[in-house]
């Protein structure tokens, strides 16, 4: 039997710590280098892209466009669409070797991206790691009951944590939103302005501090839930972060995102 | 090569049993090319008709899931909540072989067919050669080893990575150089990134050569204490490094460490509550641990392929339908409890440490299994059946003190597994239909079940 060398054993040991907390401290760097953002500021900075689009898939379009990555969005919208049957992967019926394997995220975005899972996709291609949805008294509630009969849910007091296969989502209304850490991804969709008042929102945003490089206003497109009213309050809240009413940005217009240091 | 249980015998030969004399010397010279041959008789069972075995939908699954993680960093869409080494190697595979057979399984049958002498090395480190060659036998002919050595889903990694881990700490717990000690570190991180479950073997071995340490020959106390840190430095913080460092492609999407323990919240939940992919009533699957050595079980993937001429759709309905059937043999399962506890028994009586560190191994691997709340599919049997066997092999090794009454019994009970077990085959390699006698049996329980999966939506199906 050799002989140990205790030297050899603690130089070992205190290695094998340096490289555990090394690998922590890397992939969080790394983790965190991988995430792009454009110009920061509030909602109604001038140096913050704002726009109204028409729909959802102009919002994916934009935020694919400035080559967003690892991002929150901060989603404000009347409730949550869920994901259908359909955002399954395909498992053809035939499958013989050598198997015509494909990349999921690319293939639902050119083939099943809709205004309904537009976040999903966004997730799936990485734009997002993260979503936290404001929703209407109702949404929430709607959204609490389902959280009720998930395995992986935790709810609070106003604030629901309800990650899909290990995503984080985080929903909660516009009373409990306390802002977030770091810049968001803002998109408000006029379904919001069903039963809440664009000075409301642009108030307690503005109150909770909340940073963005990039602020989508969506009109809902073919929503044929959405009202007239419901568009035209949109505008209001567009004209009170600083967007020129009934202006339809090209998502071109905005420059491209880099990852922050 | 000496082995621990010689090692024990040498000094205390009061431990040593009428069948354990042979560790004293080495292995004897048939042991290893028996090991060999039943690695060959693996290797024939393994690979034999893969190619022409058709694709599950978990194995598409798995090459799906292997490309989204490495690729993209997204976990799922198959068992997301598992850490994923097993889509990292898979994608590996398929990088360098491409989408056949190989690249899809290869990882798997690799594994499969290691675990077989690995099985071996070391059941010999805690009982004869006999018995080592006997649970080495019981594993090659395991109708579930078979099973998942041919499936590109990663349960077999769970009988590999620890047989690995245990292995390196058995030779640093002989040898004490510190590479055994670091490999089995590497080996129980890597099991650990396959799944949860790998901890309690893990945490049986850290005991095992925590106490080493401490009855050892160090100089001091303070040698000894330095031996401990090592010791926690390489099975403990080693396999976190490992497991961390396959979450690689996550923290890609942006996510910091502050988020990851999110993650594995998130992952425990699923994990703890997992009930399927489909309504648990309906699931007419064996899905109790407690009942894996009571009664006879088996485990099924039933699907439908259609012939590769180019149609694709999801429903499969004028498919080829595909029955693998791992049927438990009830000569070796339900030998299972009796055996662990003689194991454990004799273990306790004559202060053997090497079988106790076997009852050990199975308890804390299986009790948890067993006392879950959730149901467990039988594919999680992989990671307790390797002790499982080697209790068996133990047991029936020491029925009997005389030599030649001894070699009696294992040839009877090996000729009787052997009987038994060969009919089985046919059936887990999905080549039950092509077989009169159990062609009308197949039809009769599948065709309806397939069709009730079908209708309920269970496409994809699994429930692991």
């Amino acid at each position: 039997m050799p002989k140990i060398t205790s030297r050899s054993l603690i130089a070992v040991s205190v290695a094998i710590v340096v490289a555990a907390i090394l690998v922590v401290v890397l992939l969080d760097r790394y983790g965190r280098n991988a995430r792009t953002y454009g110009a920061v500021g509030a909602i109604d900075s001038p140096q913050v892209v704002r726009m109204v689009v028409e729909s959802p898939l102009d919002a994916y379009a934009f935020w694919k466009q400035q080559g967003f990555k690892g991002r929150t969005i901060l989603l404000i919208a009347d409730a949550w669409e869920r994901l259908g049957i359909v955002n399954q992967a395909d498992i053809p019926s035939a499958r013989p070797y050598p198997l015509r394997l494909y990349h999921i995220p690319t293939t639902f975005e050119r083939e099943k991206l809709s205004p309904a899972n537009f976040l999903y996709v966004a997730a799936l291609n990485g734009i997002t790691r993260r979503v936290v949805a404001i929703l209407s008294q109702p949404g929430y509630d709607d959204m609490a009951a389902m959280a009720q009969r998930a395995t992986e849910a935790r709810i609070g007091a106003g604030e629901l944590y309800l990650p899909h296969q290990g995503f984080p989502r985080w929903f909660t209304t516009l009373a409990r939103f306390r802002g977030e850490k770091e810049p968001v991804l803002l998109y408000v969709n006029a379904s919001y302005f069903r039963t809440v008042e664009p000075e409301d929102l642009y108030r307690q945003l503005k109150a909770s501090g909340v940073a963005t490089d990039a602020v989508i206003l969506c009109r809902g497109g073919e929503d044929n839930r959405l009202t007239n009213l419901e568009r035209a309050k949109l505008e209001r809240f567009a004209r009170l972060i600083g967007i020129p009413a009934a202006k339809n940005d090209s998502p071109a217009a905005a420059p491209a995102a880099r990852p922050r240091q | 090569m000496t082995s621990p249980a010689g090692m024990d015998n040498i000094k205390n030969p009061d431990t040593i049993g009428p069948d354990r004399a042979t560790a004293k010397t080495g292995p004897r010279r048939y042991f290893l090319p028996m090991l060999l041959l039943l690695t060959l008789l693996g290797l024939f069972s393994r690979q034999y008709l893969l190619h022409s075995q058709p694709v599950s939908v978990d194995d598409f699954s798995v090459g799906l899931t292997a490309i989204n993680y490495v690729e993209s960093g997204q976990l799922g869409p198959t068992m997301w909540n598992h850490s994923n080494l097993c889509g990292i190697l898979v994608y590996g595979a398929m990088r360098l072989f491409g989408t056949g057979v190989v690249g899809l399984k290869g990882v798997s049958l690799m594994f499969g067919l290691f675990s077989i002498p690995l099985l071996g090395l070391v059941a010999r480190r805690f009982m004869s050669e006999s018995a080592a060659l006997l649970a080495s036998f019981l594993w090659t002919v395991e109708p579930l080893a078979i099973d998942f050595s041919r499936q590109a889903i990663g349960d077999i990694y769970l009988a590999f990575f620890p047989l690995l881990g245990i292995y390196f700490a058995c030779r640093y717990r002989e040898s004490r150089r510190q590479y055994w000690l670091l490999a089995a570190g590497v080996s129980f991180g890597c099991g650990l990134s396959t799944k949860w479950s790998v901890i309690f073997p893990l945490a049986v071995t850290l005991v095992l050569v925590a106490r080493s340490i401490r009855k050892g020959r160090e100089e001091s106390g303070a040698c000894r204490a330095i031996s401990m840190v090592h010791c926690f430095a390489a099975l403990v913080l080693l396999p976190l490094i490992i497991y961390l460092l396959t979450f690689i492609p996550w923290f890609g999407r942006g996510y910091d460490a502050s988020e990851w323990p999110a993650l594995q919240q998130a992952m425990y939940r699923e994990t703890s509550q997992h009930t399927g992919y489909h309504p648990l009533e309906q699931d007419y699957r064996d899905h109790w641990a407690y009942e894996w050595f009571v009664r006879p079980i088996t485990y099924e993937d039933v699907y439908a392929n259609r012939d590769g001429n180019g149609q694709e759709g999801l429903d499969g309905s004028d498919g080829r339908m595909t029955v693998l059937l791992a049927v438990a043999n009830p000569l070796v399962w339900l030998a299972v409890l009796p055996s662990l506890l003689f194991a454990a028994w004799q273990g306790i009586r004559k202060r053997d440490e090497g079988l106790c560190y076997l009852a050990g191994l199975f308890l804390c691997s299986y009790l948890p299994l067993a006392l879950a709340q959730r149901p467990i599919w039988a594919n999680t049997a992989l990671s307790v059946l390797p002790f499982a066997f080697m209790a068996v092999a133990y047991s029936i090794t020491a029925i009997a003190g005389n030599p030649v009454t001894r070699q009696r019994i294992i040839a009877a009970y090996v000729v009787a597994v052997a009987l038994t077990t060969a009919p089985l085959y046919p059936l887990v390699i999905g080549k039950g239909f092509e077989l009169p006698y159990l062609k009308d049996y197949l039809e009769q329980n599948y065709a309806d079940k397939l069709q009730r999966m079908r209708d309920g939506g269970a496409f994809p199906s699994g429930g692991r």
